[in-house]
């Protein structure tokens, strides 16, 4: 389950953030996917005010996430391996990225 | 040739006798299954099958509970907001809506936010002039976020404008990105224009 995932994230999921696009709330980041056309899932939307809840800026910025936007590149691979979002997404600190939760960032 | 006969049966009777019954030396290996002692011998050897280990199942009853994580939309959803929609940030920290901590790790220390307000006011427009709290901003940020890569430490040096925030740089790279003004629109820098 987890292998399959994993190889579809990487064969298609290579996202770059792609700057502050408009979203529902001020601080969501709409992700740009760098992948093929056509894709049926959304890309991923990064909600900066829900993290504001649990951390202050200061825990991710800039060691784990460059301010500047454009500058992470996030994969599903790095995140199935610890990394980048996974550092917490991981089922223990925060919810994992599995096919159950697929949609609580890959969202319109 | 009589006398031979004689000997061989003799012989033969003696070692029959001597060896004593066939049924006491072959009794090892085939046991009389009527003999109710043997009919209520269980079998020794190795079993077919490794019974079920009772162990994995009590194992994984036994896993504790993952830790209950806060339910940080839920409570995102309650925060309080402006007359803009936008969440008052400084609010729920002051009123401890919220505990955001300052690292990942569970260890995190947090220092204390740096009370310093700078006073920035426009050549001949003090109409115009802005409060900048660092102890705000210190509430969220460490130093080296903005200094020196956004702004010198040296007051003055670096000039900011509002054509630049509004095209997304100086104080724009934040605010109205990431950050409302709170606790809304112009006086919320420009306090001597609330005032």
């Amino acid at each position: 389950m987890m292998r399959a995932a994993r190889s579809v994230a990487v064969m298609l999921l290579l996202a770059i953030a792609a700057g502050h696009a408009a979203g529902d709330e001020l601080g969501d980041v709409k992700f740009k996917r760098d992948g093929p056309a056509g894709m049926e899932i959304p890309p991923a939307v990064f909600p900066h005010g829900v993290h504001r809840v649990a951390y202050k800026c200061a825990a991710c910025h800039d060691g784990l996430f460059p301010m500047k936007a454009g500058s992470s590149k996030v994969t599903m691979d790095a995140i199935q391996e610890g990394k980048s979002c996974g550092t917490c997404h991981n089922g223990t600190l925060a919810f994992s990225s599995t096919f159950a939760t697929c949609s609580r960032c890959h969202r319109e | 040739m009589f006398a031979a006969l004689v000997l061989a049966s003799l012989a033969g009777a003696l070692l029959l006798a001597a060896c004593g019954p066939p049924p006491s030396l072959l009794e090892p290996l085939f046991p009389d299954a009527s003999d109710p002692a043997n009919a209520t011998k269980a079998y020794a050897g190795s079993p077919r099958r490794t019974p079920p280990r009772k162990e994995i199942e009590e194992t994984v009853a036994a896993a504790p509970p993952p830790p209950a994580r806060p339910d940080t939309p839920a409570i995102y959803a309650t925060l309080p907001r402006n007359d803009d929609g936008q969440v008052m940030w400084m609010q729920a920290l002051d009123e401890k809506l919220i505990a955001p901590k300052p690292g990942l790790a569970d260890d995190a220390k947090d220092d204390d936010p740096i009370d310093m307000d700078v006073e920035l006011v426009p050549k001949g427009q003090p109409e115009y002039k802005v409060v900048f709290s660092h102890k705000v901003h210190t509430s969220w940020l460490v130093c080296d976020a903005c200094h020196a890569g956004l702004f010198e430490m040296e007051k003055g040096k670096t000039v900011i404008t509002m054509d630049k925030i509004n095209a997304g740089a100086s104080c724009g790279t934040c605010h109205g990105k990431v950050a409302a003004p709170e606790p809304m629109a112009c006086p919320a820098c420009h306090k001597a224009m609330g005032a």
